[in-house]
């Protein structure tokens, strides 16, 4: 499966069977590497999915979404607080 | 003047305490002290507040009447009358009703509905979701203006900034408030992007949070799809959304808290799953290594050149057995060739011509044994000692026929 379709959840699952794959002894080489590869795949989309960019802040008003911290200057302004 | 005795001035001034309007029904508030349960039923105690204190008594009869506990530092209102004990001469407050503070009317609304609402099964922890391990957008309810969301916002941004936020402002108090969050949180559920709903707000009295309380936010939360966490005011504050909520976060920071994983940790325990990736997959590619060290020095052993070095040097040893068994072969043979020679020394048949015997060859220098070998007229060389005689043979007698037999 398309790994950056997967949740954050489903990817650690997949990464800690594949870890416990590389566990036992009863594999080939070529197969140890296809699955380590896929692994640190796995590994830098759960890093991605932690750390991206920062998530944004919106503020409903009415049908809008606003951008939360730009009102708050506006309501600076008007001295709402 | 007369002097009055003491009985008769304490009965005095209880007649004139005992007549005032005021002091004949009356509220006190302030803190339980010494409070002491005497065997008899009655209750001693003192109210008090920071600039003084009245000693009150409540007899068994009102006290039986009391159904909450009683403990020194309680804030309550005390109903009853001022009046003088008059064999100590101490005016004292004869309390009737006792009542927490702030037990007001709201209080006992509270209490009703959450006393319902629990029957009902509302707060049955049967009902409550689960809060999602990671949610990717979080809807809130609040005061857009309160700390509640300063406080959220600065908690979510720290443990796990790459969630998002969507935020519902709703009034927090007021008439109108219940009706504004239930609609907020109508409207946060009915929508596919959020995963998590939280809503509260800041501390305040009873009569503040009273929103929070409200039966039909109470209902609104229960049937909503998504989880919601409340988050409440201050710690000791507890309200009906907080019963019904599938999670009461004590304060809207912790509510943030318990809503997002720490990403710190979370990149720690990823890091740490990486390395035993990376170390499991080390382990097996020396395990192949050392595998094809162990066939390369299996092919090595079983070179061919190394083989025909080895085969060679087993070629040179045979041919230096060889070498030594056909010397001493040869040997022997040297030394019975030696032995022959010696025999034929002995045997030499010059030594028998010089006995006097002769040797008899034909024509062709064939010797002679035997009389059979020869014929009449055949010629003959004769060896003697000293020379050869050339002969013809005259006649060939046998052996038997010359004798007769």
């Amino acid at each position: 499966m398309d790994i950056s379709k997967l949740s954050y959840e489903e990817a650690i699952e997949e990464l800690e069977e594949i870890i416990s794959f590389l566990e036992q002894d009863d594999y080939s080489l070529k197969e140890a590497m296809d699955k380590f590869k896929r692994g640190v795949e796995l590994y830098k989309h759960c890093h991605q999915l932690l750390c991206k960019a920062e998530g944004e802040i919106k503020i409903l008003l009415g049908d809008e979404e606003k951008d939360f911290e730009e009102l708050d200057l506006l309501r600076e302004v008007d001295g709402e607080y | 003047m007369k002097a009055l005795r003491v009985s008769e001035i304490n009965s005095y001034i209880k007649k004139i305490l005992t007549s005032d309007m005021l002091l004949s029904n009356i509220e006190v508030e302030g803190e339980l002290s010494n409070f002491k349960r005497h065997y008899s039923g009655h209750l001693y105690f003192s109210l008090k507040d920071e600039k003084a204190r009245i000693k009150c008594v409540m007899f068994r009869s009102y006290a039986d009447k009391v159904d909450m506990e009683l403990v020194d530092g309680q804030k309550v209102i005390a109903k009853g009358y001022i009046s003088v004990y008059e064999q100590g001469g101490d005016y004292q407050l004869y309390v009737m009703e006792i009542k927490e503070k702030g037990l007001g009317d709201l209080y006992i609304a509270f209490e009703e509905l959450k006393r319902k609402l629990e029957r009902e099964g509302l707060f049955d922890p049967q009902y409550k979701k689960e809060i999602p391990p990671m949610p990717k957008k979080i809807g809130i309810v609040t005061s857009a203006t309160g700390a509640a969301i300063r406080d959220i916002i600065s908690v979510i941004r720290r443990r796990f900034p790459a969630c998002n936020i969507l935020i519902y402002p709703s009034l927090v108090q007021g008439p109108n408030a219940a009706r504004d969050i239930i609609e907020g949180l109508k409207l946060l559920d009915s929508r596919e992007d959020i995963d998590l709903i939280i809503t509260g707000r800041g501390g305040g009295s009873i009569e503040e949070l009273s929103a929070f309380n409200d039966e039909d936010l109470a209902r609104t939360i229960f049937s909503l799809n998504k989880p919601v966490i409340s988050a409440v005011g201050h710690e000791t504050d507890f309200t009906i959304a907080d019963f019904v909520a599938d999670l009461r976060a004590p304060t809207p920071s912790a509510a943030a808290e318990m809503a997002v994983p720490n990403m710190e940790s979370l990149i720690q325990l990823l890091d740490s799953r990486f390395n035993h990736l990376l170390l499991n997959y080390e382990n097996k590619v020396q395990m192949e290594m050392r595998g094809l060290n162990l066939l390369k020095r299996g092919l090595k052993y079983n070179n061919p050149v190394y083989k025909l070095r080895n085969n060679r040097q087993q070629v040179d040893l045979l041919y230096k057995e060889l070498k030594s068994k056909m010397e001493r072969k040869l040997d022997l043979y040297k030394k019975y060739s030696g032995d022959l020679e010696n025999k034929l020394k002995l045997l030499n048949p010059t030594l028998a011509l010089e006995k006097g015997n002769a040797i008899i060859l034909n024509e062709a220098g064939g010797l002679i044994k035997s009389v059979k070998d020869l014929a009449q007229g055949d010629s003959i060389e004769i060896l003697m000692q000293d020379g050869r005689i050339r002969a013809l043979v005259k006649d060939v007698l046998k052996g038997e026929e010359e004798d007769g037999y």
